[in-house]
């Protein structure tokens, strides 16, 4: 399937609060209430399509545990997007975005856009972070908010899908370069500028017998 | 940090021989193993001293280990086809300083015949420029891995100097091999690995200690290199491709997380909580082989780690990467040196040279496994990959089901036995689910199961009932309309009406187009008659017709005029066929509606003879609707109904019983109905007995005189009604009655005067002129009867006087034509003494014997034959008289008798005449000789016609009836019966009468006639004295035969002047 563009992204945050079924609701629209640890960092994608264009979204899902933070850090790099993800019932993985957002600041490229979401909003009876909080918090760091429910699917669509909109405005501004694949974007086979395409780029591009090679 | 999800989805084992049941000990005593492979059913293991093991598994299931030396040296690296019988080793070989690269095929060759076969031996050396950029003082480079393609076209070598060699060719052979430098790493090559697409492009995925790189090489050697990873390598058989996915997709091992790789570069990852020394793809699973205990340590004191590394415990996990869980998690005491995989298990070599074998188990065990660790939805999701059948499935889903339901996870549960709909037994859900409080379970289930099309009519009513528990009309109203259920209709619509939806119901029986449900809902839930009705005038018309049948009583009571309509609509419908008794239900206590229904068929049908059942109600109901209301309703619709009853029961005659329909009028009293059925019947008793309970002296005179002459007991019933009412009128008509009984003699005076004694209201006044009247015409009858008393006297004394002639005085023969052929007589002639005159010739041709006069003989014969047929009956013939006498009508007796007497009945006794035929003989009487009298001498003048004109009126009537004779035949036999048979019968007519009195008349006359001949003229001597005697004897008895011949002809001319109303006039007194 062809794309205009391949963004990257990885959800971050802590353990339990919903990153892998985010995940799951935007890439196969179900809700698995039994979901298990995720073990290392999982995989998805899906297309979107922002400004007539097709976007191939690549999203890595990370473990929230601890001890797989090494792992995680080491799949920030070439990430355009990221979601840091916190349970609104749990103050606990609120107040530990702030090493979330120094980890992921550290690995990544300056220009990810980082998107804010406070996962579990269908629980409202047992909130314990307040919305507004969460968008504070956001605006302080200068991160999109937003809050989800991966169960009840609301929010998820466009959580995804506002921050490809937020990069692609970025490269449209010319803030991203988008031939660094450093920046966790890629463009897609047949849209690559003829010629100059990255060595990178036009070899995955290749062995799919694609076009610029030869 | 453990995987959540663990099974032991494998048995492990020592690797056992089948045969003998012992574990496998054949590579015990080898020291000093450093590279295995395997494939080809062998596992290959080479070692320091430069042998390769062999071992392979028998049929039987036994272990078989061979060796051979490949290198003098040492063995350093090996790899065997999986699919080829080829075996690649490299090692050092003694005199050599480089190591060589052996290719061996006939590995199976037995030692004897000198083992495996070297079919190529290649020095392993590097490209010289690359040799060239070589320090000096460096170690020489050497192959630290290798690879070939299963095409055998594709070798790869990779270098300690980071170079990876490709070589193309035919792996077994030196010739044609091209060598190629693919990559120039920075350090030592570890992995490498090799693919062949369809399209011939090759990628190899090298692993260096590192870095990780992906290289495309075309088929025209054009080679580009992707840097997968560039943060850390991986150590030699820390890396494996996985063979699940069909791009290949390479797993590195970097401590204790295995990252996958494709094309693009680094994707998921998986970590372990071991640190992983060795990776293998088995199947679908990733086989990881590591030391959990190095995990937390710091990595400064990994060299100490090494140190004692065979003897820590190795951990096995077998992971599956697409549903991700362990298959298996052992740890390995001892530690393990090599995995491999042949003979579809898995096995380990451990550090002491043993061999375990993990072996998976079967899918049955597997979810038994997960079973009983509840882990249904993993179980579901397994079994679907490995393709299980439906029922297999459905079974899985119904254990989770179960096991959702015991937790009380019931709205978890329903999805699940959802999805068995079709392989479980529906009433197996249903009943755990029948609680009301789980209702609104049940009703998704059963909303499932009707999805599927798959639900019976009781499925349907559960669900609607569901839902009427619920009160829920939405979700009934979207069931109903839905287009993927499917239901039976019937039922649903049954369901629905009970459970008072009668909308929906409505609306059910409209999209199934079901008449009768829909009307029965109109009808009786809704009461929407008129609805109903416009409804009923759209169906088919014998649909339509039977629904009438069902409801048109409801109909009919609210909406009168729109069902007749209706109703004449279908009834005059060619398809419909309508019995009445179909129709007089409808209208129960709605005659008039029905009347008018029959009146529309009636006059579709036209005639009221097609259809007699219709005909017959209608006018049941004319009588009916004439006799129930009341006279003053409505006279001229009374009029018209009266007046349609009559003409039906006119025109329609053939179509009803009368006489049922005469008990029916008359209990109706429709009077003009009950005088047209006596009439037909005649049963006027009944029109009578109306008439005079109601003292209709009018009208039962009236009646009286219009059939009174055909119904006589009229008259003498009327006479006592008439006598026993006191009213003056009756008197009146007492009086005209008696006139009639007076001219028509109907009853004797006597006895009428003996009924009207007994009711004393009769006055002798009344039936004085009666009685006056009577007694005078009694009194002319006596003279009449004198008269002709006389006249029979006169008569009969001029046959006397004719008999005496006959006897006593000559005959003159004066007649002057022949009786036969009616022309002048002339001689010769014959002449009988009845006055017949023949010619001879015309005699001899006519006469069928001599002796008889061929113009009487017939009358004579039948005569005779009647007496002898009477005598010829067997029985008294006295007897017999009385009998006929007690059968016969009375007003015969005496003709009877006279007759008897005719035929000699009274002779039987001793004072008869001596008669020889007389005797009771059954054989007829020989008719007496009648011989001819021939007269001889001319001119003869004819004799004067002789007698009286009675006589010659007999003797006329004779020849004419004597006439018809010959022709008539062969009907003889019988002709003379009928007069017979007539005067026993008791009632001839008149006609016959006269017949048989002529013909007795006639008998005498020719009898008197042969009596004569025979007397006198005496032309036979020879017979004459018996002749004579004989003739006497029928002389006599055709004689008083003929004088009670002649009271009979006497009473039946009588008769014949008298009214033939009058028989009893000859015994007035009464023999009734």
């Amino acid at each position: 399937m062809s794309y205009a563009y391949l963004f990257k992204y990885i959800i971050i945050g802590d353990t339990g609060v919903g990153k892998s079924c985010l995940l799951l609701q935007f890439t196969d629209k179900r809700f698995q209430p039994v979901h298990d640890l995720t073990i290392g960092v999982e995989f998805g994608a899906r297309m979107i399509t922002i400004d007539g264009k097709q976007i191939k979204l690549q999203i890595w899902d990370t473990a929230g545990q601890e001890s797989f933070r090494s792992i995680t850090r080491s799949y920030y790099r070439g990430a355009a997007g990221a979601l840091l993800v916190y349970d609104i019932t749990r103050r606990d993985t609120f107040n530990h975005l702030t090493t979330w957002l120094e980890d992921a600041r550290q690995h990544s490229s300056s220009n990810m856009v980082i998107m804010l979401i406070g996962n579990k909003s269908d629980l409202d009876s047992r909130r314990d972070v307040k919305r507004e909080e969460g968008e504070a918090f956001a605006r302080e760091h200068g991160l999109i908010f937003m809050e989800t429910s991966a169960k009840t699917a609301a929010n998820v669509e466009e959580a995804f899908i506002d921050t490809a909109k937020a990069i692609y405005e970025k490269i449209q501004e010319g803030v991203l370069d988008i031939n660094n694949e450093a920046n966790g974007i890629k463009i897609g086979p047949q849209h690559s500028p003829a010629g100059g395409a990255g060595a990178g780029a036009g070899g995955s591009s290749g062995a799919g017998g694609g076009g610029g090679c030869c | 940090m453990a995987l959540s999800r663990r099974f032991q989805f494998f048995e492990t084992g020592l690797l056992r021989d089948l045969n003998t049941g012992e574990s496998f000990k054949g590579l015990a005593d080898i020291e000093g193993i450093c590279c295995w492979s395997c494939g080809h059913g062998l596992l290959v293991f080479g070692d320091k001293n430069g042998f390769v093991y062999l071992v392979g598994r028998n049929s039987d299931g036994s272990f078989d280990v061979t060796n051979f030396r490949a290198f003098d040296d040492s063995t350093n690296l090996l790899h065997q086809f999986a699919q080829h019988d080829i075996l690649i080793s490299v090692g050092l070989d003694q005199g050599f300083n480089e190591q060589r690269l052996k290719v061996w095929s006939q590995l199976d060759r037995p030692e004897a015949d000198g083992g495996p076969v070297c079919s190529r031996v290649m020095r392993v050396a590097i490209d010289p420029a690359t040799l060239a950029k070589q320090q000096p003082q460096m170690p020489p480079p050497f192959l630290t891995c290798l690879t070939a393609h299963e095409n055998l076209s594709c070798l790869l070598l990779g270098f300690s100097t980071g170079v990876v060699q490709l070589h193309r060719g035919d792996v077994k052979k030196e010739r044609h091999s091209r060598c190629r430098v693919v990559l120039e790493a920075d350090g030592p090559v570890t992995n490498l690995h090799c693919k062949v697409s369809e399209s011939r492009v090759t990628t190899v995925f090298a692993t260096t200690d590192k870095s990780v790189f992906a290289l495309v090489i075309t088929a025209k050697d054009h080679v580009t290199k992707i840097c997968l990873e560039s943060n850390f390598g991986a150590a030699p058989c820390c890396t494996c491709l996985s063979e699940s996915d069909p791009d290949p997709q390479l797993v590195v091992a970097n401590r204790t997380v295995a990252y996958f790789y494709n094309m693009d570069g680094r994707g998921a990852c998986t970590a372990f909580d071991m640190e992983i020394e060795q990776l293998r793809w088995f199947r679908s699973y990733l086989v990881a082989l590591g030391k959990r205990g190095s995990i937390t340590t710091a990595a400064g004191s990994q060299q100490q780690q090494q140190s004692n590394a065979l003897k820590d415990t190795h951990m096995l996990t077998v992971y599956e990467t697409r549903h991700k869980f362990a298959a298996m998690y052992n740890p390995f005491r001892g530690g393990v040196r090599a995995i491999l995989a042949e003979w579809g298990s898995l096995l380990l070599l451990t550090a002491d040279c043993r061999l375990h074998c993990l072996t998976e188990k079967d899918a049955a065990s597997k979810m038994g496994i997960l079973f009983k660790k509840n882990n249904f939805r993993l179980a579901i999701d397994l079994a679907s990959a490995m393709r299980y059948d439906a029922d297999g499935m459905a079974e899985i889903y119904r254990q989770y089901a179960d096991y959702l339901y015991q937790k009380g996870d019931f709205d978890g549960a329903i999805p699940e036995y959802c999805r068995t709909i079709g392989h479980l037994e529906a009433s197996y859900v249903i009943r755990k689910f029948l609680d009301s409080s789980r209702i609104h379970n049940l009703t998704a289930y059963l909303e499932a199961v009707h999805r599927a099309r798959l639900a019976s009519e009781d499925h349907t009513t559960l669900l609607l009932n569901c839902y009427s528990k619920l009160k829920d009309e939405a979700k009934l109203s979207a069931f109903l309309e839905s287009k993927d259920t499917a239901f039976d209709a019937d039922t649903a619509i049954r369901v629905l009406r009970q459970a008072g939806f009668s909308k929906q119901a409505l609306a059910l029986a409209d999209r199934f187009d079901k008449h009768e449900w829909h009307l029965k809902i109109q009808v009786c839930d809704l009461a929407q008659h008129s609805e109903a009705l416009a409804y009923m005038a759209k169906l088919p018309d014998t649909v339509a017709m039977h629904n009438m049948r069902i409801y048109g009583r409801e109909l009919l009571a609210s909406c009168p005029a729109e069902s007749t309509e209706l109703l004449k609509k279908l009834v005059g419908s060619p398809q419909v066929s309508v019995g009445v008794d179909e129709l007089a239900p409808i209208f129960v206590g709605n005659p008039n509606d029905l009347i008018a229904i029959l009146e529309h068929c009636l006059a579709l049908l036209g005639s009221p003879t097609a259809r007699p059942q219709l005909t017959q109600t209608l006018l049941e109901l004319y009588i009916q609707s004439l006799a129930e209301e009341p006279a003053t309703a409505d006279k001229s619709l009374r009029d018209k109904r009266e007046q349609r009853a009559l003409e039906l029961l006119k025109t329609g005659s053939d179509c009803y019983d009368s006489d049922a329909f005469l008990l029916r009028c008359y209990l109706c009293q429709f009077w003009p109905g009950v005088m047209l059925l006596c009439e037909r019947t005649g049963r006027y008793d009944l029109l009578l007995r109306h008439y005079t309970e109601r003292g209709q002296y009018d009208s039962l005179f009236k009646l009286c005189e219009t059939v009174g002459h055909r119904h006589k007991d009229l008259w003498r019933q009327a006479l006592l009604y008439y006598a026993r009412s006191d009213e003056p009128a009756a008197q009146q008509y007492l009086a005209r009655v008696l006139e009639y009984m007076r001219s028509t003699g109907l009853m004797s005076p006597l006895s009428i005067v003996s009924l009207l004694c007994t009711h004393s209201q009769a006055t002798l006044g009344a039936i004085s002129s009666f009685l006056v009247e009577h007694l005078r015409d009694e009194a002319a009858q006596a003279e009449a009867d004198e008269r002709i008393v006389e006249e029979a006297r006169t008569k009969t004394q001029s046959i006397q006087r004719q008999m005496e002639e006959l006897q006593l005085q000559p005959k003159v023969f004066q007649n002057q034509r022949c009786s036969i052929c009616h022309s002048q007589l002339d001689i010769p002639s014959v002449h009988f003494l009845c006055d017949h005159s023949f010619h001879l010739h015309c005699f001899q041709s006519f006469s069928e014997t001599e002796a008889e006069c061929p113009n009487c003989a017939a009358e004579n014969r039948e005569a005779l034959e009647a007496v002898s047929l009477w005598r010829s009956q067997s029985g008294d013939s006295s007897f017999r008289l009385i009998d006929t006498l007690s059968q016969a009508n009375p007003s015969a007796t005496f003709s009877i008798i006279s007759d008897s007497i005719a035929k000699g009945v009274f002779w039987n006794g001793a004072t008869a005449p001596p008669a020889p035929p007389v005797a009771p003989a059954p054989a007829p009487v020989p008719p007496p000789p009648q011989p001819p009298a021939i007269v001889v001498a001319k001119g003869l003048t004819p004799a004067a016609p002789a007698g009286s004109s009675d006589s010659g009126k007999l003797v006329r009537s004779s020849s004419s009836a004597s006439a018809g004779a010959p022709s008539n035949q062969p009907g003889n036999t019988r002709e003379p019966k009928n007069p017979f048979e007539a005067f026993l019968g008791g009632q001839p007519p008149s006609g016959q009468l006269h017949q048989s009195a002529g013909t007795a008349g006639s008998a005498t006359s020719s009898a008197i006639g042969m009596h004569r001949a025979a007397s006198s003229s005496g032309m036979q001597p020879g017979r004459g004295a018996t002749q004579e005697q004989r003739s006497s004897a029928a002389t006599d008895h055709l004689l008083s035969s003929s004088v009670g011949a002649a009271g009979g002809a006497t009473r039946g001319a009588a008769k014949k002047e008298k009214s033939s109303a009058y028989p009893d006039r000859l015994n007035p007194f009464g023999m009734f």
